[in-house]
């Protein structure tokens, strides 16, 4: 029988690679029969929301947007809750940022890190934090 | 199931990192888990009185006995003694943090 891994991310997915890991970790997880779930806590809480396209030109270069787009998290979380894993975020911080309220990406579940945090925790195996 | 957490700060206040730290540890510590909060580097600075939320927090989880714990050659480092932390605090030397991190499941850095 599989373990429930929890991880709890800090950081978003453009200042370092920290979220990257904490979703490719996830998905090896599931892959090899367990689960696991995500707490979006502090930066991590930018990766909780639906992309707000800008309506006219970007003014971004091509090769920069392409970079930027490589980094974005958005669809792999999404997928990660398709497959079972519970992707939470901290509506604390979420506030603190301004963006709570904002539509959330397929998946995501608001949350708080004094219930829906521990209740992930009563469930888990293994809890890891990453972020710088 | 994850009983324990050790919720670790390293950063001082001021960064949002560290009121994670804390608002994460009173969240276990309520819920019944079992909760140390381990100050160190910058974290130590934590640990000084002042107004405000996050001294409040601090406060407050200690006051619920809340395991609150400084590494001593963080405070030497930065000159900081003992005395000046804010009650409640116990202070382990550097040797005792790998028995702290036995003691629990999971910890946490901030």
């Amino acid at each position: 029988m599989g373990k429930t891994l929890t991880i709890v991310l800090t950081a978003g997915s453009q200042e370092n690679q920290d979220a990257a890991l904490a979703v490719g970790l996830a998905e090896a997880a599931i892959r090899r029969g367990h689960r696991a779930n995500i707490f979006l806590y502090g930066n991590g809480c930018n990766l909780a929301n639906q992309e707000a396209p800008f309506g006219g030109p970007l003014g971004i270069r091509q090769n920069l947007q392409e970079h930027l787009d490589a980094q974005k998290l958005g669809q792999r979380l999404t997928g990660l809750a398709q497959r079972g894993a519970q992707v939470v975020t901290c509506h604390t911080t979420e506030y603190a940022r301004g963006t709570e309220g904002l539509a959330y990406l397929p998946g995501v579940q608001r949350g708080d890190v004094g219930h829906a945090f521990t209740d992930l925790l009563v469930g888990s195996d293994v809890l890891i934090g990453l972020g710088r | 199931m994850i009983e324990s957490v050790c919720a670790v700060l390293t950063r001082p206040r001021g960064e949002e990192k560290s009121v994670l730290g804390l608002r994460l540890a009173w969240a276990t510590h309520m819920a019944g888990l079992g909760t140390s909060l381990l100050c160190l580097e910058d974290g130590v600075y934590n640990l000084l009185p002042g107004p405000g939320y996050p001294v409040e927090m601090l406060l407050n989880f200690i006051k619920e006995s809340g395991r609150t714990l400084a590494v001593a050659s963080s405070l030497a480092q930065r000159n900081l003694d003992p005395s000046q932390l804010v009650e409640g605090v116990e202070v382990i030397e550097e040797a005792e943090v790998a028995g702290l991190m036995e003691d629990h499941q999971a910890a946490l850095f901030f």
